[in-house]
């Protein structure tokens, strides 16, 4: 169903206003017919569409109104069916029909099942054969994707296939996995891995060898192997024995992952965790290549050790002038569209990138609140700027306990009040933050986002709630101290920003700006020390509450230090953890969202968003919403 | 002469002792550890305390003194802790070159400018000649070279596409033109003011005249007599100047893209990467005082007046 004259377009807008409306490029897909019907119900039920708008996009597309390869008609086990239960209704032909999910957890569908293969994008236009992608990027830190926290992931993860692919659409899709299921208990995960994946390398022999589920058990285990000095080892935390082992009370054969064959990987967690398809797709638990770490130690990674089994490889690893990556011929999927790519090493991209885009150096630069004005003053580069949606929150965290003024919520109400969010976004920081739905905490895009959740009032409303908490006009409230990192210039603003909009509800503030590492020692001392409040933000590891209200905000994790909880928050977000309902998980994390953001512990004032300008004949170019990496998959180049 | 070498040399060792003391205990005093990441996502106090055991840094501080040091005349400056795969002589092998080529074509361009200005300067003295070379040098001196290389390819990368706007081909390259301006601008600029007062120093002595007298055509008197003494203090400066632009500016490394060790000199005090500190900072040091060495001696074969003992 292509044909843009087959499908009601009055129903299609009916169908977009239905409030319950997610994700728009899931939309676009089923009409350009990128994905079939069935794949469209078990992604749209995992976001959260309602029945009705399901069932008016699947009638706006033409043909039968009810889908006929329901989901009910699926191969293989059980868990299959279970994604349907969310929203109820919708596949199988409007019955109410909810049985309970005899497994499969909430937002992920548990199993895909051969059939429902990765959704294609449309064929590439004008291909250049030997496309070659080139940006700018810093010297990367730790390039072993076992021992990174999440910096110099750019390169890497082009190189290296995990279990899932959760970069390259909104939902996660096969990868070295074809399928995997859950079991009733929700706590074993078994993966089916692909045969015929071969790892890629410049030793001959390793070359071509087969990559199987020994690999995953093998990588897993030595991540967490205390000798690896992994940064980010705790992701691999929800494997039951993994914490023991890595801590030195237990043994690897008690980590819980194994190889049942060459091809079959069984996962058993501590807990339920209907994310965990999210997880296993990052870095920490992409598959890597056991002889060559066991031969060359640390310097796997230089381009003549490597062994990768990604749609590129390693070909150049000149850490200091640049990192080449060539096309893997011997990519057992979808070959990707360019011949190579090229990342030229700089101290500083975020300054230097756009005067070597403006000479056709590279083909895509950051543009950053300091030279947006610059693009768009320029007749070719205004044409050329991208915006990307990115999962991120920049917010202010306030101390509510160790501080007399702050533990009052009033007054954090009526900081939160004062911001106007408009101005700072759109016209200090020039749009290069988002200020729609800046008002809530959680992002658009994960379950539980919640913009009813904000407060609303104007600034005389946070006038006369900081006369009702005792200080009218801000008499009697001393000094406060606005702490952050200089590392980024655009803290520097909305600092000022903030100090001003203060100062109209008679507060002080005075700025205290941090040196990079200063500010993370100083944030380290805020478990006891008290502070006023400082200037911090997350982005999301991957799109799942449990990355925010679990790892943030509970009293268990005070991530940021603002000592800020309540039994019924606490309450709901135990609750919401454990269930497997998705429609209840996500109303729990919504009311979990409501009672965060009316605390004002941490005031939210914009949203991230990834400006770049890229040449008109790169095609295809995906940035990613968590964690904003580019994946160059289905980047094509044109022929110019 | 040979006695004095020597002894120079041997001073070369408490020399670059205080130096390792002062960084060392100015590195562990600066607040912030290598593992926290830039970024705002910090890793969990667990996982600091088990990197700060891997690599030693939980013991105290004299045990870690001496084991770096025992190390370092063994050879061994230590891992990077930002860079896990390379070993600090990695990087200075991989890098420092570069920086050497980079400097000496700056030094080069910096003395093939510099003095002849400083002569014309002087010779010309309070025309328009002297006017000219004095606000050129003014301008070199006053502009930092971040500014000069910036401007730069504003104009001859960006509007003229006569070199690329950053990279490194070689020192023989068109990527090379514009750093190595970019690092001659001040040296050149500081010569030239050195040779002109110099000059104008020198050839108000006695033995000029005597020189003009004899009947030296001016230019044999300005070269063959004049130059030589007025290069003495010349050297001084030069001298350091080398030291300063072999070890790379991090300034126009970072905006041109050139991989050498200057940029280190700076990512590894903000990523406190300490054995790349330490590192980098002893080869500067005894770069100086090496090169310190070298003038001085140079001042012995230059100048009769001279002696050592």
């Amino acid at each position: 169903m292509t044909d843009l004259e087959e499908f009601d377009i009055r129903a299609l807008a009916a169908a977009r206003r239905d409030p319950s409306h997610r994700d728009d490029t899931l939309v676009m897909d089923l009409f350009a017919g990128r994905i079939s019907r069935r794949e469209f119900v078990l992604r749209a039920v995992a976001v959260g569409f309602s029945a009705a708008a399901i069932g008016a996009l699947l009638a706006a597309c033409g043909a039968s109104a009810t889908p006929t390869s329901a989901p009910a008609a699926t191969s293989a086990p059980a868990p299959t069916a279970a994604p349907t239960a969310a929203a109820t209704t919708a596949p199988a032909g409007g019955g109410a029909a909810t049985t309970a999910p005899p497994a499969a957890t909430g937002a992920a569908p548990a199993a895909t099942g051969a059939a429902a293969a990765a959704p294609t994008a449309a064929p590439p236009t004008n291909l250049d054969p030997n496309g070659i992608y080139i940006e700018m990027d810093v010297t990367p830190t730790d390039f072993d994707p076992g021992v990174t926290s999440g910096s110099s992931l750019d390169e890497t993860m082009q190189m290296f296939d995990g279990l899932a692919d959760v970069y390259s659409f909104d939902q996660p899709a096969p990868l070295m996995a074809e399928k995997w299921s859950v079991s009733d208990d929700q706590l074993v995960w078994t993966f089916n891995i692909r045969k015929g994946v071969k790892w890629r390398s410049k030793v001959k022999d390793w070359d071509g060898t087969e990559v199987t589920a020994h690999d995953f058990e093998w990588t897993w285990k030595r991540n967490l192997d205390p000798a690896t000095k992994s940064l980010y080892f705790s992701t691999l935390y929800n494997i039951k024995g993994a914490q023991d082992y890595h801590e030195g009370k237990g043994s690897a054969d008690g980590v819980m992952v194994k190889a049942i064959d060459d091809y079959t990987l069984q996962v058993t967690l501590n807990e339920p965790a209907p994310y965990f398809i999210r997880l296993v797709g990052t870095w920490t638990y992409l598959p890597l290549h056991k002889g060559t770490i066991e031969k060359n130690g640390v310097k796997w990674i230089e381009d003549a050790n490597c062994v990768s089994n990604g749609p590129f490889y390693l070909d150049k690893f000149a850490p200091d002038t640049e990192i080449v990556l060539q096309r893997n011929d011997n990519y057992w999927g979808e070959k990707a569209l360019l011949k190579s790519a090229r990342y030229i090493m700089n101290a500083d991209p975020n300054t230097n990138a756009l005067t070597a885009y403006q000479n056709n150096e590279v083909v895509i630069a950051p543009v950053n609140f300091a030279n947006i004005d610059r693009v768009k003053a320029d007749a070719t580069m205004k044409n050329e700027l991208h915006k990307f949606p990115n999962s991120g929150t920049a917010f202010l965290i306030c101390d509510t306990t160790n501080n007399e003024i702050l533990k009052n919520q009033k007054v954090r109400q009526a900081l939160y009040l004062a911001i106007d969010r408009k101005t700072l976004n759109q016209n200090i920081l020039k749009g290069t933050f988002d200020d729609q739905y800046a008002d809530v905490v959680m992002p658009q895009g994960i379950i539980g986002f919640n913009p009813d959740a904000a407060l609303k009032g104007t600034l005389d409303d946070a006038k006369k709630l900081l006369a009702d908490a005792g200080y009218p006009n801000g008499q009697g409230i001393r000094d406060l101290t606005m702490s952050y990192s200089s590392a980024a210039g655009y803290r520097a603003l909305v600092a000022q920003y903030l100090q001003g909009a203060y100062k109209q509800l008679g507060i002080n503030v005075k700025l205290n700006p941090l040196e990079a590492k200063a500010y993370a020692d100083w944030r380290k001392s805020l478990t006891t020390q008290p502070f006023d409040f400082y200037l911090g933000n997350w982005q999301s590891d991957y799109e799942d509450p449990f990355n925010w209200y679990n790892t943030l905000w509970i009293k268990a994790a005070d991530f940021y230090h603002s000592h800020w909880t309540s039994d019924e928050f606490e309450q709901v977000v135990a609750q919401a953890t454990k269930a497997t309902d998705p429609k209840q998980r996500e109303d729990l994390y919504k009311q979990a969202e409501k009672l965060f953001v009316a605390s004002c512990a941490v005031i939210p004032w914009g949203h991230y968003v990834l400006n770049d300008v890229i040449k008109p004949w790169m095609q295809n170019v995906r940035i990613n919403r968590a964690p904003g990496l580019l994946v160059l998959r289905r980047t094509y180049a044109q022929k110019h | 002469m040979r006695r004095y070498i020597a002894r120079r040399v041997l001073l070369l060792i408490p020399t670059l002792l205080v130096v390792y003391t002062i960084t060392f205990v100015l590195m562990h005093a600066t607040p912030g550890g290598p593992w926290d990441p830039a970024g705002d996502k910090p890793l969990p106090a667990e996982v600091i305390a088990e990197l700060n055991k891997a690599y030693g840094l939980d013991r105290p501080l004299y045990r870690q003194y001496f084991d770096y040091l025992w190390k370092a005349l063994h050879g061994d400056f230590g891992p990077s802790y930002t860079s896990r795969s390379r070993t600090v002589t990695d990087i200075v092998r991989e890098t420092f070159p570069v920086s050497i080529q980079l400097g000496l074509e700056g030094m080069a361009l910096a003395i093939l400018v510099g003095i002849p200005l400083g002569v014309v300067g002087a010779l010309k003295q309070n025309t328009w000649i002297d006017y000219l070379a004095t606000f050129t040098s003014i301008v070199g001196i006053s502009t930092p070279n971040f500014v000069a290389i910036t401007v730069m390819v504003l104009i001859f990368a960006l509007s003229l596409h006569w070199v690329p706007t950053q990279g490194w081909d070689g020192p023989f390259s068109k990527a090379a033109i514009l750093p190595a301006i970019a690092l001659a601008l001040g040296p050149a600029a500081f010569m030239a003011r050195y040779t002109r007062s110099a000059m104008l120093d020198v050839i108000r002595q006695d033995y000029i005249r005597t020189a003009r007298a004899k009947g030296l055509r001016e230019s044999g008197v300005i070269v063959r007599h004049a130059l030589k003494n007025a290069l003495i203090p010349v050297t001084t400066f030069a001298g350091l100047a080398l030291a300063n632009v072999i070890t790379g500016s991090f300034f126009v490394e970072s905006v041109y893209g050139v991989p050498g060790i200057g940029r280190y000199f700076v990512t590894s005090i903000s990523g406190r990467d300490y054995p790349v500190i330490l590192g980098t900072i002893l080869i500067y040091a005894a770069l100086v005082a090496v090169m310190n060495l070298i003038v001085d001696v140079l001042y012995g074969l230059i100048d009769p007046r001279i002696r050592y003992d």
